[in-house]
């Protein structure tokens, strides 16, 4: 009442009625404005007459007649197995990621303990001579020179297929055939990890050859092997066990495409990475690796149904396989050139 | 539509909670009963927003395919004001579609397509009917008039008995703007209905409420 007083000109009054008429009607107003705009209509026939109007246009439209409905809008059963598949795909890729990243922290392990415990740092500015006149005679048997040969090419191929391993799998499309490629290619990886870790130490004696200039030729055939003997059938065995796995999962895969997955960037930033030798290869190698660290840091302790934190992990884990096979080339190349340049005479 | 007691409303809530759960981990046959639910609701206003059967058709049928697809997105609240908010962005999509083709001209939408798809309602006389088919069509006419934010505003208030905060939801913008927009599609609407009152037939009960201008 204190207020009332004050009188606002009629039209500021009016405007302000008919503007809150619609909201007056639904009760939805303060009651501050409710008692403004009554007193507004107390002295106004117009607003009066538009509320009024406004009642029964409301009224009207609330009898407004529902449509029938033409046809049921029920979904096909079929699009619920699309949904639960892409769900399925988003975990399949993420254990092969790791599996693979896994095979190849081993074959980084392998070389890197390798170099240090028969050439160790020193051995670049020390005489690597007694080291290798003690690899080609006395220490290992000739039997194992020959080996080398027919198992060095696949183990130095060893690192691009790994990462190519689980790329298959994002564009394969049917849940059997998911199921049935993951198997493949965890064995390949595995297998070839295996076949690696076995074949370690031939692999480095046979540095001085130089098949391993070459990245990917064709098998190598042991003509450079010193003294070389027939090549034993374990060795050949393995080596064939390689290469039939993983062309199998690449081939099914290949057909079926789906417009989810991404293309898996690792085979052409490999090649950069194995490029490198000297200082620039280990660093960017740790590098990654540290930002995929950060990356799996953020995304573990949110929950893990969201697509987004999935692609996160995802991609987390696509860079550490990168970083990985970086770093296991840059290694390899490293043991290759120390041996090479340390060749006997 | 039917009157219902609070238990019942209690359990239809509860039914409807347990299938959107059914429904997010995939269950098609869940979600399929929310279409049943629903798809009266939707069409509706898929229909009132865009004047046309097969585009509301279209509408409702992409509607809830979408909603299945973002149905694990869904956080809770109100799910049919989640499901109108799907479907009435669909029809914004439609309608400016519409308006970038002119040649898909406003002749076809004027073709009133409404006559015998009414809800026929077992206590209504043939009269009756016939009448609520004249108000049908009238309100159509009306609500063609307006923009689509008022349209659709006034559409899930006075048609479909939304409340302000579900139409808030529906078209996600805040109550005050809710209410400006209602505000104005009424006022609009009051006026055409004016206008247009030798539309109704004489004697008509429901323009009968109507209070005569000037009195």
């Amino acid at each position: 009442m204190m207020f009332g007083w004050f009188r606002k000109p009629r039209q500021v009054e009016h405007d302000y009625c008919q503007d809150n008429l619609s909201a007056y009607l639904d009760g939805v107003i303060s009651p501050r404005d409710k008692g403004r705009v009554e007193r507004h209509l107390s002295e106004c026939g117009q607003c009066r007459q538009a509320l009024a109007e406004l009642r029964a246009t409301v009224a009207l439209l609330r009898q407004t007649p529902a449509l029938k409905v033409p046809r049921s809008f029920a979904l096909p059963l079929s699009v619920g197995a699309k949904r639960t598949e892409r769900r399925a795909f988003q975990f399949n890729p993420g254990y092969l990621r790791l599996a693979a990243s896994v095979a190849t922290a081993a074959l980084i392990l392998i070389i890197s303990g390798d170099l240090l415990m028969r050439s160790g740092f020193l051995g670049l500015q020390q005489s690597p001579a007694p080291a290798s006149e003690a690899y080609g005679r006395g220490e290992e048997p000739s039997l194992v020179g020959t080996t080398l040969d027919s198992t060095a090419e696949p183990a130095a191929e060893a690192a691009p297929p790994l990462l190519m391993a689980p790329a298959p799998v994002t564009t394969a499309n049917d849940d059997g055939n998911a199921q049935m490629l993951t198997n493949q290619g965890v064995t390949s990886a595995t297998s070839e990890a295996v076949v690696i870790v076995e074949t370690q130490a031939p692999l480095v004696q046979a540095l001085p050859s130089e098949t391993f200039a070459r990245p990917a030729g064709p098998p190598p055939l042991p003509t450079l092997a010193p003294g070389s003997t027939p090549v034993p059938p374990p060795a050949e065995t393995e080596k064939s066990t390689v290469p039939t796995a993983v062309p199998t999962a690449e081939a099914t895969a290949t057909p079926t495409p789906t417009p989810t997955a991404t293309p898996t960037p690792e085979p052409t930033v490999t090649p950069a990475a194995a490029g490198m030798i000297g200082p620039g290869g280990p660093v960017l190698a740790v590098s990654l690796v540290q930002e995929a660290q950060g990356q799996l840091r953020a995304a573990a302790p949110l929950a893990s149904d969201s697509w987004a934190r999935r692609e996160t992990i995802l991609t987390a884990l696509r860079r550490l396989e990168v970083a990985f096979g970086g770093l296991a080339a840059v290694l390899l190349s490293l043991s290759v050139w120390l041996r090479l340049s340390h060749q006997p005479a | 539509m039917l009157p219902q007691s609070q238990a019942e409303r209690m359990r239809l809530a509860v039914d409807e909670l347990s299938l959107i759960a059914a429904a997010q981990r995939g269950d098609v046959t869940a979600f399929n009963q929310l279409v049943q639910i629903f798809q009266g609701v939707v069409y509706n206003v898929a229909y009132r927003v865009l004047h046309d059967q097969d585009a509301a058709a279209d509408a409702t049928q992409e509607a809830f395919l979408s909603a299945f697809h973002a149905l694990p997105g869904f956080r809770g609240g109100s799910f049919k004001a989640w499901l109108l908010r799907i479907v009435t962005n669909g029809c914004y999509d439609q309608l400016r579609a519409a308006q970038r083709r002119p040649t898909t001209s406003l002749d076809d939408m004027e073709v009133d397509q409404d006559h015998s798809s009414w809800l026929l309602d077992d206590s209504e006389s043939p009269e009756e009917y016939a009448i609520r088919q004249d108000l049908g069509r009238t309100i159509q006419a009306g609500l063609d008039e307006l923009p689509p934010d008022q349209r659709v505003t006034v559409i899930l208030s006075d048609i479909q008995g939304l409340s302000y905060e579900e139409i808030a939801a529906s078209t996600g913008v805040e109550l005050g703007t809710v209410k400006s927009r209602l505000s104005r599609a009424r006022a609009r609407l009051r006026e055409y209905l004016l206008r247009n009152r030798e539309l109704f037939p004489e004697g008509n009960r429901l323009m009968g409420k109507f209070p005569e201008q000037g009195t």
